[in-house]
This record gives C-alpha cells, structure tokens and sequence, in this order.
C-alpha cells in the first residue's frame, strides 16, 4: 500500500491550542505516516515538544504565509540507498530514478562513502526541484536525506541576472595557451565582481592535480600553478570531472587544495544555470 | 460496521435530546449508501442536520439540494461563492469591523480538500453506514460529559477551534473529517435562524473511530457519578 | 665507418626540428632542454658524417639517445594525463623514438 503524506491544514488554530489539536490528531492516528501541519506563523509554540514525546521528528518549512510543520516518525523506515563505489554518473542517476517514482513529501537517505558524491547528487536532487532535507555522517559513510517535491514553474518574463562566469575547460597541461588563459580569464572575471567556477573536465583534470601545472611555465607568464593559486585564493572555485580524473589515475587526494571532484549532475546543474555566463574553450 | 448500538447508547447515557447524526460525504453517486433516498425537499446542511436529529429523515443532498451554498461549498459539493470566500458577505452581514477581518476568518474556515457528490444524513442508530463524522447537539452539560469521556482513556486536553459562522458545515464536520479530532462549535447565526439552534445547545463533531472508547468512559461515568 | 645510419638520423633530426618546434609552442615554449639535447646532437650527427672520425661518431650517438630520453621526459605527464592532447606530440615524438636504434645500428654495424 503506497504510503503519502497527509496536509493538515490548522492555520486558524493559534497557540497553545495548535498543539493541544496536534497532539489530539497524533494520538489519534491509526498508523505512524508522515504528517504536515499547516499553521499560522507564531503558532509553532509547544509543537516540538508533542514531536519529541510521540517520538516524531518535527521541521518547520516557512512557506510564504504559513508554515509547514513536518511531523515524520522517528522509527519509520526511510529508504536507504548506499551509492558507495558506484562511478558518476551512476549515483546521480540511481537517486534520480528513486526521486521521480517517489510521492511528493516522501523522503529517502543516500549514503556513500565518498563526500564527493554526496555532494553531486544533492546537485541533482535540487536540480530536479527536491530539496536536501539534512546532510551528515553516520557509522564512516557520508549520507543526505532527500524529500520530494514537485518543482515549481519557473516565472515567466523575469530576466535573469548574469553575473557568474563558468569556464569549461577540457585541454589540459599539454596545451600550455588554454590553460593560460582559463585562469587568465578567471582573473579578469573575478577583477569585474563576477563569480568564477572553473570546471576542469578530460585532459583538463591534469591542471588540477598537485605538481602537474609547476611543469608549465611560458615565458611572458608566471608559473601556471602560481597562477592557478591566486585565482583560487581570490575565490575561484575549482572542480574537476570525477570520471576524468578516474580514467587518469587522479584522485580527490592528488588535487591541489581549493580543487574538488565533481560529478556530471554539478556539470550539468551549472551548465543549466541561467545566472552563469560559459566560457568554453 | 453497525452504529446501531452506539447510537442508542449515547443517546441514553447523555440524555440526548434527539438522535446524534451520522454525516457522510460521498464523492460519486455509487457512493451513496443503499437504502438512502434523495432528499424531498431543498435546505441548508444545518437543516439536514437538525432533521435528521429530531425527526429521524435519512437522505443525501447533492448541490441541488443544498439551498446554502456557503455550507455547501466548505464541504466540496459546490464551489464557494466568491462573495463568502472574500469575506464579503460576512462583512456586510456584520460579523467584522473590517473587510480584512472578514477575509483573514474566511481563509482560516476548515474547508474540504476534495470535491464531493453528495452528503448524507441519518440517525446515527438508524443509519446503517459507517460515517465521517457523527454530529451532536448537546447542552453544555452533555458538551462537558462527552469532552470527558474522550480524555478518559489517555488524558490531556482539547481545543475547539470555531469563528461563530458556519459552525455546522465548517467547524462540526469539515475540521473533524479532516484531523479525526472532536471539534466543538456554537450554531452559528445561520443555523440558529434557519435549522432551530436553540440558545442553550451547542454542537459537537465527533470522530467516528472515538466513539466505541467515549461510549465506554461514559458508562464508566454513569457508575461513578450517577 | 658506414655512415648511413647516421646519415638516416640526420634525415630524422632535420625532420624533428620542425616538429619539435611546433610542439614546443603547444608545451607553452618550455622545451629547452630536450631542443638543447636535439640542436647539439644534429651539430655533432654532421660533424661525425663530415669527418667519420669514430670518437665524434660516439658521441653523435651518445647525444642522439638523450636526445630521445630528454623528448620522453619533458613530455611525460602530458602522455600520461593528456589523452586528448597527446596526439598533438606524437609526431615530433614519433620521429625521435627513431634515433635510438639508428645510434645504436651506426656504432655496431
């Protein structure tokens, strides 16, 4: 039997009467599902406690208006997927299929032991109009625990602001003049107030990893880790295609500080971003 | 399962003035118990209600037999009329100082979150369907015995969440069929002029699910206070 | 002294400065070495054919041998971590894996 996630809607309770009524609703409930209490702000007095008694786990989403006091019992079985091992694009598109047959209001918890694909797949989850619901560590693993939503219709005519520059690049050490000017622009982007986010993907990897860029130094330039080093310290953020960086033997450990593995969800989420301006070359 | 007992039960332990009424919202027609006539005549819900407590009329009521739109449209079998989902309406009848205050009560009236056929009315002990809601009138003595009864078996306390308009549609049977906890309400102006509220009755909702324990506390009651 | 063989690794040096020269633009014009190595060892490849004194030919095949190993290692991360760009290396790389075995044939044969 498919289990869904009850609205009740008590926006005209105020407190303390809202939890005298939430408590009479839970001690009353036949089974032990998720329930959503719907009430008005400054309502919310006493309701954590009728949580915690019952053995529930209560959030609170201020959603416009009101707010959504999520009430999920705390021994209910939440599916778990374990990811661990499993290459990108694998992870995101396992969490991917879950979400798009789950309710909305329905969670799952991913874990993994890699932080790096934890990371991907809340990019994919978000992407996909969910939310990550909370994010920890738990007996080694890594895990987050996603809830279903139904993804909200873009506005219509809200002209998007373009003041992020993400640089794809997909040469590497061996073509010392893209690599060059991946940071050259980089600089000049982070000098006009822009965001930069760099994303390192195939032989561009090998910029990342610690030593390989000290061995490229042109003539009319610094060294190109220098370089790669001021662009980071002026905020400049660095990912490197997880798959890439596996085919060439680079792992999360060999990159230089400020560099981080990503998967192809972040990839995509980034390259579907409206507010960034691409630069691939 | 059959109310035919409980319904008889409750009227003897509370002294019920009348019959407690076992109300149904059916979402099709093939919904609708056997045995359940379309009500004769075109009336308010409150009126169904009062009907069915006094005079013991079984019968479903589909929008054309819901004469009050307002009380229809806060159980789903209409839409709401816009003057009452604006406030309008209670605005100019009185109830608030402003129009503000008419829409904030409006917007926070427990309403129907499905669409629905019909609603059905019958004694309780006559009915022969299971309810979402069985609906009493009561004085505040009886109001106070039924309260206890459902604190009985695990304690606490309740709240009644009511505004003094559409108490029976909104309040009686909406909020109850929705969270399955009792809900006290006064007949509002409405049901007082048109379905014969009397100045001492109040109205409560009760969860069907609550009544085989409520029945219990107040046997138990009878014995210890008499 | 037979000087084919090391009239075949002029070919391949004369050959290889082009290439090298294009690769070394690709490497961000930091080939210093291994072009050092490759300059002298064509120097000393046409000394060794001019006069067919054995030493100089010794020492052709000396340099033209670090020649081929100074290419390799200024070049091996980007053959290792640069699939997609390696190609642009493999002539230049291609023709100076020749010169080891010329060397090698002109001093023994």
């Amino acid at each position: 039997m498919r289990e869904t996630t009850k609205t009740i809607v008590l926006t005209g309770v105020k407190a303390p009467n809202a939890a005298i009524t939430i408590e009479n609703i839970i001690k009353g409930a036949e089974d032990r599902n998720d329930i959503i209490f719907m009430i008005s702000p400054g309502s919310e007095t006493g309701i954590d406690a009728i949580a915690k008694k019952y053995g529930y786990h209560m959030e609170i989403n201020a959603d416009g208006k009101n707010i959504g006091a999520r009430f999920a019992p705390v021994s209910k079985a939440m599916k778990e997927i374990d990811v661990t091992g499993d290459t990108c694009p694998g992870p995101a598109i396992t969490v991917g299929n879950h979400l798009s047959s789950m309710t909305a209001g329905d969670r799952v918890k991913v874990k993994s032991g890699c932080s790096d694909s934890i990371e991907d797949i809340a990019m994919a989850v978000k992407a996909a109009g969910s939310k990550v619901v909370e994010t920890g560590n738990e007996d080694g693993k890594h895990f987050l625990i996603a809830e279903k939503a139904i993804k909200a219709a873009a506005q219509a005519g809200a002209p998007v602001e373009k003041d992020k520059l993400l640089i794809v690049q997909s040469n590497g050490i061996g073509n010392a003049e893209r690599a060059y000017a991946t940071f050259i622009f980089s600089k000049v982007a982070l000098s006009m107030g822009k965001t930069v986010t760099i994303f390192l993907l195939m032989d561009g990897s090998s910029i990342a990893r610690k030593g390989t860029a000290a061995g490229v130094k042109h003539p009319a330039f610094e060294r190109l880790d220098k370089m790669m080093d001021d662009v980071i310290k002026a905020g400049a953020k660095i990912y490197v295609c997880e798959l890439s960086a596996q085919f060439r033997g680079i792992k999360s450990t060999d990159l230089v500080p400020g560099a981080k593995l990503a998967g192809a969800a972040t990839y995509l989420e980034l390259l579907s971003d409206p507010s960034y301006t691409i630069a691939n070359f | 399962m059959s109310y035919e007992s409980e319904g008889k039960e409750l009227k003897e332990l509370l002294g019920l003035k009348g019959s407690p009424v076992a109300v149904k919202l059916a979402k099709t027609v093939a919904d609708v118990p056997a045995g359940i006539p379309k009500m004769s005549e075109k009336t308010r819900h409150c009126q169904f209600v009062q009907n069915a407590r006094l005079k013991g009329v079984k019968g479903y009521a589909t929008r054309e037999e819901h004469q009050c739109k307002g009380g229809a449209g806060v159980m789903g079998i209409e839409t709401l009329p816009q003057a009452v989902a604006s406030g309008d309406m209670y605005y100019k009848l009185g109830n608030f100082k402003t129009a503000e205050g008419a829409l904030e009560t409006v917007t926070a009236m427990p309403k129907s979150t499905e669409n629905y056929y019909a609603s059905i009315y019958a004694p309780l002990e006559a009915g022969g369907f299971e309810p979402d809601v069985v609906v009493v009138v009561v004085n505040p003595k009886q109001a106070l015995r039924i309260t206890q009864a459902y604190l009985h078996a695990t304690g606490g306390r309740v709240s009644s969440d009511y505004s003094g308009i559409q108490s029976i549609c909104a309040d009686a049977v909406i909020a109850v069929k929705e969270r399955n906890v009792p809900n006290m309400t006064f007949g509002c102006n409405g049901s007082r002029k048109n379905s014969g509220i009397a100045d001492d009755e109040v109205i409560i909702g009760i969860p069907p699910k609550s009544l085989a324990s409520i029945v219990e506390a107040l046997k138990t009651f009878k014995e210890k206070w008499g | 002294m037979d000087m084919t063989y090391q009239i075949i690794a002029l070919t391949i040096m004369l050959s290889a400065m082009i290439s090298g020269f294009i690769t070394f633009r690709m490497i961000g014009m930091k080939l210093a070495v291994h072009f050092g190595a490759l300059a002298l060892a064509l120097i000393v490849t046409l000394a060794a054919i001019a006069t067919g004194t054995t030493p100089i030919v010794y020492a052709a095949a000396a340099l033209q041998i670090i020649a081929t190993l100074t290419a390799y290692t200024q070049t091996w991360k980007i053959l290792q971590y640069n699939f997609q760009t390696s190609p642009g290396y493999a002539p230049h790389l291609a023709l100076v894996t020749m010169l080891p075995v010329l060397a090698i044939a002109s001093l023994l044969v």
